[in-house]
């Protein structure tokens, strides 16, 4: 018997109980569908949640003055961040902030008070906001003092209720800025507070805006140290610390005049529920899971049993025992493979239906379609396996006595 | 072709057992036709059965084409059954849903014939029994004698050494079963042996050699008288 007639055979075993057929391929599609979907589901929430709530935050160490130390050494300054950049393996970068709080503002007839960001580094790692008009700063430009500023949308929209804030000046505390850019909602829930902001680079910040008497030009509000990956996050802290004290003579027998922050800290929880979630959710696949591999096992299991009668034919012509489980498997490779697909087609059809509906960030990994395929694949042939050696197994003398 | 001698199938159960044959001797040479006869649980079934390779017996010794196979393995029987038994069945044992043409053809598939070859000849076998312009029609759509005659063909498609027929003609009314018997008997001219369990007596006078089962037992074998 050639592969090409196993093939046949195995393809008319199919056809000729469409409907038997049909609901097999269906209960496995299901299965298959519903963990491919809480996979995406999953994948597609965990990077957004992510997203909205840590953004580079979730790798983020935040360098202040600690002010409880009386013998002040702090805030830290901007000669601190070649240090710790040099010292510190896997940094992704670091960020200077000089925050001057509720600035006097003032926009053509509109005066308000608005917090003044003033940065050195690659702010937008922390800040991570769509451009609604204009530019961004610059590297370079965050390094000079220019008279140049991006304001974000919430901002804007009360210094500019009329709209086109771009390339307008506006005057903090006394001294005029232009508006290279305007942004909109950063895509992380700890940088919202900058849509309502004002940013510029720091010697700006510094040399023009500042009334603040405490801090000398070069001393920053904060550090921010961006990590490559979350889990040198407590390794990279107790370095810092190091560097930091080292640098300024402090032994560690005495407090750290630095206080290292995680900003997620607060959102800890949300990750735990996060976790919850996702562990509910593994839970229901698990179940439909298991409850669809039943019903389709049992399917295939009546299937082999109602055809005791055709194998036993098939052996009296001739067929031996490997033609037939051969046969059989390979009517539940077919299976598998059809319902692994149909359950990707499910998923992808529900994914993007909820996605649209609800706005789910479904994310299908390419991994899931190859799980998915082989997850059907191998119950075709787990759950074919045993009907299939059974039904072989049955003595042909049985096509006699039927 | 065919040497049974003390042939006995014991089929156990929790508390006794069933003696199905018991201590039988048995031939069928090339081009005979032999006729089992007994009324019904006699073991004529089980007598075809176990000369057929299709089930395995207690004790006794069973010679195929001069080599012993009483120790043969199932793959081993089935590689004879493919190559050289055909079967017909009361009921003909037709897979269902299966386009007769395609039923006729399974032997061959068996035994690695090309698929081409194997639709000409098994189309060429239901046209001989009269069923040339129905070669795709299902079983379900045939009445009781083309079932048998298209079991016929099956049984005939790879041209065996051994015709076993288990009461072909027994669900068929008389005339049909006339025509069945008759298109058995010819298939003696291709110098097949043929094994046929039947009530039918009007087939004994074409008989080489006819036995006689009851409870088991061959009580009696008679020769053709030449």
């Amino acid at each position: 018997m050639t592969p090409r007639d196993t093939l046949s055979e195995a393809a008319w075993g199919l056809a000729s109980r469409p409907g038997r057929t049909l609901a097999t391929i269906v209960a496995l599609a299901i299965s298959v569908a519903t963990v491919a979907l809480v996979a995406g589901v999953l994948s597609g929430f965990e990077r957004r949640i992510e997203q909205m709530s840590f953004g580079a935050y979730g790798r983020a160490i935040i360098v202040r003055e600690n002010f409880f130390v009386e013998d002040r050494h702090g805030p830290p300054r901007l000669s601190d961040i070649e240090r710790l950049r040099d010292g510190l393996p896997r940094i992704e970068s670091v960020t200077a902030w000089r925050t001057v709080f509720a600035a006097d503002t003032i926009a053509g007839r509109e005066r308000l008070q608005i917090d003044v960001h003033g940065v050195q580094g690659d702010y937008r790692r922390e800040a991570n906001a769509p451009m609604l008009a204009g530019r961004p700063l610059t590297t370079d430009e965050t390094l000079s003092a220019q008279r140049i500023c991006v304001i974000g949308d919430g901002a804007a929209s009360r210094l500019f209720p009329e709209g086109g804030a771009l390339h307008e000046n506006v005057r903090i505390n006394g001294i005029s800025c232009r508006i290279i850019g305007v942004f909109g909602e950063p895509e992380n829930r700890i940088a919202e507070r900058y849509s309502s902001a004002i940013i510029t680079p720091f010697a700006t910040a510094a040399r023009y805006f500042s009334s603040d008497e405490f801090l000398a030009p070069d001393e920053a509000t904060q550090i921010t140290l961006i990590l490559t990956e979350a889990r040198f996050l407590d390794r990279a802290q107790g370095q810092a610390d190091r560097i930091l004290r080292r640098r300024y003579g402090v032994p560690l027998s005495q407090v750290s005049p630095f206080i290292y922050t995680d900003p997620t800290a607060s959102l800890r929880s949300l990750r735990q529920q996060r976790t919850l979630v996702a562990r509910l959710l593994i839970v229901v696949a698990g179940v439909a899971l298991i409850s669809g591999l039943i019903g389709y096992g049992a399917a295939v299991a009546a299937a082999a049993s109602e055809r005791r009668r055709e194998v036993a034919l098939r052996r009296t012509l001739g067929a031996t025992q490997t033609n037939i489980i051969v046969q059989f498997l390979t009517e539940n490779a077919i299976i598998g493979i059809f319902g692994g697909a149909l359950g990707s087609v499910i998923a992808i059809g529900v994914g993007a239906a909820a996605s649209s509906a609800w706005d789910w960030p479904v994310d299908f990994q390419p991994w899931v379609f190859s799980l998915s395929a082989a997850l059907g694949l191998m119950c075709g042939l787990v759950f074919g396996a045993i009907p299939a050696r059974r039904a072989a197994a049955s003595p042909p003398a049985g096509a006699a006595r039927a | 072709m065919i040497s049974a001698r003390g042939l006995t199938r014991i089929y156990p159960r929790e508390s006794d057992a069933i003696v199905a044959l018991d201590s039988a001797d048995f031939d069928a040479k090339s081009g005979e036709l032999v006729l089992v006869t007994g009324p019904s649980g006699s073991g004529k079934s089980t007598l075809l059965s176990i000369v057929g390779l299709l089930e395995t017996f207690t004790s006794g010794t069973l010679s195929f084409g001069g080599t012993d196979v009483s120790a043969a393995s199932e793959a081993e029987r089935a590689r004879l059954r493919r190559g050289r038994i055909g079967f017909l069945f009361q009921d003909a044992g037709l897979i269902e849903r299966k386009p007769i043409v395609d039923n006729t053809a399974l032997p061959l598939m068996y035994r690695g014939v090309p698929t081409r070859e194997r639709t000409i000849r098994a189309t060429s076998a239901l046209e001989a029994v009269g069923l040339g312009d129905r070669i795709h029609h299902t079983p379900g759509q045939l009445s009781g004698g083309e079932r048998q005659r298209a079991g016929l063909a099956r049984a005939l498609v790879a041209d065996p050494d051994l015709l076993i027929c288990d009461e072909p003609t027994a669900a068929l009314d008389a005339d049909t079963a006339s025509d069945i018997a008759r298109r058995i008997v010819a298939a003696r001219e291709r110098g097949a042996a043929i094994i046929l369990a039947t009530h039918d007596r009007d087939l004994h006078s074409l008989a080489d050699r006819i036995y006689e089962l009851k409870r088991g037992k061959i009580v009696d074998v008679r020769e053709k008288s030449s």
